[in-house]
């Protein structure tokens, strides 16, 4: 990862930027590191790992989540009272770290803030498709065997010697010639 | 329509009933060779009484043959008791209003078209689609079913997405 810090465009101190350089380098380092771990493990030349690994998440995918961890963090770390919103959070949160590793490019677990500033979750996974057209669905398509005679007849609606019969009924009308 | 009238009209469909005792029945067109003047409210309902022959259920029965191109066909829609068999029969105007014309008198042959609608179970829906195509005839969509139930023709293509939209 390179820096994209601009020192004279934020006014950051020398010492600053090179720490913050330096950050980054190293958290890419680590990245670095726990992919080749990685590859090498599920190859099987090398080694189990220590640690449970943690995949590198993709920036595309959760990019709702890492504020509302940030946030729950904040909020822990001030020893602030978990309220309810909070406590759902922190439930989401958990969901987010115990199903992170689990992610890859077709799924992860949906997380989405609700209109209270808290967050929800669901444990549906959720395809990218999905989640990137959250209100397709599969078009509504005629069931031929739920088609009623009514819905080519109308000629009897208003007939009530015509029998009531539902679409549950064994009987079925093939037509006239 | 009033009293008068409304007697007049059953002592017509009497008289139809009287003089119309040879129906024909020609490519689920029928041939009616009868004496009236008033106009019959089609469609009629219609019982087979066999293979060649029907009448029609009401106050005043009407008693009508079938030709022998079509018996064969109703023969066995009668003989399979798994299928229940809606029959109407439909006046065609034209004759209707040339048969008018004549006097009491006179026998005049009014055409008539028999409708049959076919229900069953929906195990049969394969076999009624080989019987009928086997014997030329194709499944249309249904009119005037006495019953309100689920319609799976054999010999329809699936649109039945515009014939939704268009009965809406």
């Amino acid at each position: 990862m390179q820096s994209h810090i601009e020192p004279e465009r934020f006014g950051f101190t020398e010492p600053k930027r090179r720490r913050l350089l330096s950050a980054a380098e190293s958290q890419e380092a680590r990245w670095v590191q726990q992919e080749s771990e990685r590859q090498a493990y599920e190859t099987g030349g090398g080694t189990k790992l220590h640690t449970p690994f943690q995949q590198r998440p993709y920036a595309e995918e959760i990019p709702q989540v890492e504020p509302g961890i940030n946030r729950l963090v904040r909020h822990l770390g001030q020893g602030d009272q978990i309220d309810p919103p909070h406590e759902e959070l922190l439930v989401a949160g958990q969901y987010w770290a115990d199903t992170r590793s689990s992610c890859n490019a077709n799924s992860f677990p949906s997380l989405l803030p609700d209109i209270s500033g808290g967050w929800h979750h669901s444990k549906k996974t959720t395809s990218l498709t999905e989640a990137a057209n959250p209100r397709l669905e599969p078009k509504a398509e005629l069931d031929p065997a739920e088609i009623l005679v009514r819905d080519v007849d109308r000629s009897h609606l208003n007939n009530p010697l015509v029998k009531k019969a539902s679409a549950n009924d064994e009987q079925v009308c093939f037509g006239m010639v | 329509m009033s009293k008068f009238a409304l007697a007049w009209y059953k002592i017509g469909i009497c008289w139809l009933s009287v003089y119309a005792h040879f129906v024909q029945v020609s490519g689920l067109g029928a041939e009616i060779q009868t004496q009236f003047t008033f106009e019959i409210a089609t469609p009629l309902a219609v019982r087979f009484d066999s293979s060649i022959s029907f009448t029609t259920i009401g106050e005043c029965p009407i008693q009508g043959s079938i030709t022998t191109e079509h018996s064969q066909i109703v023969q066995a829609l009668r003989e399979d008791h798994a299928i229940d068999l809606q029959v109407q029969c439909v006046l065609d105007d034209k004759t209707a209003s040339a048969s008018r014309k004549r006097g009491l008198d006179s026998l005049s042959r009014t055409t008539c078209s028999l409708s049959i609608i076919i229900y069953g179970s929906g195990e049969l829906f394969e076999d009624i689609g080989r019987f009928f195509q086997d014997s030329g005839l194709f499944l249309q969509d249904p009119r005037g079913c006495d019953r309100n139930v689920r319609y799976r023709n054999p010999h329809r293509l699936l649109c039945f997405a515009k014939v939704l939209r268009k009965s809406n």
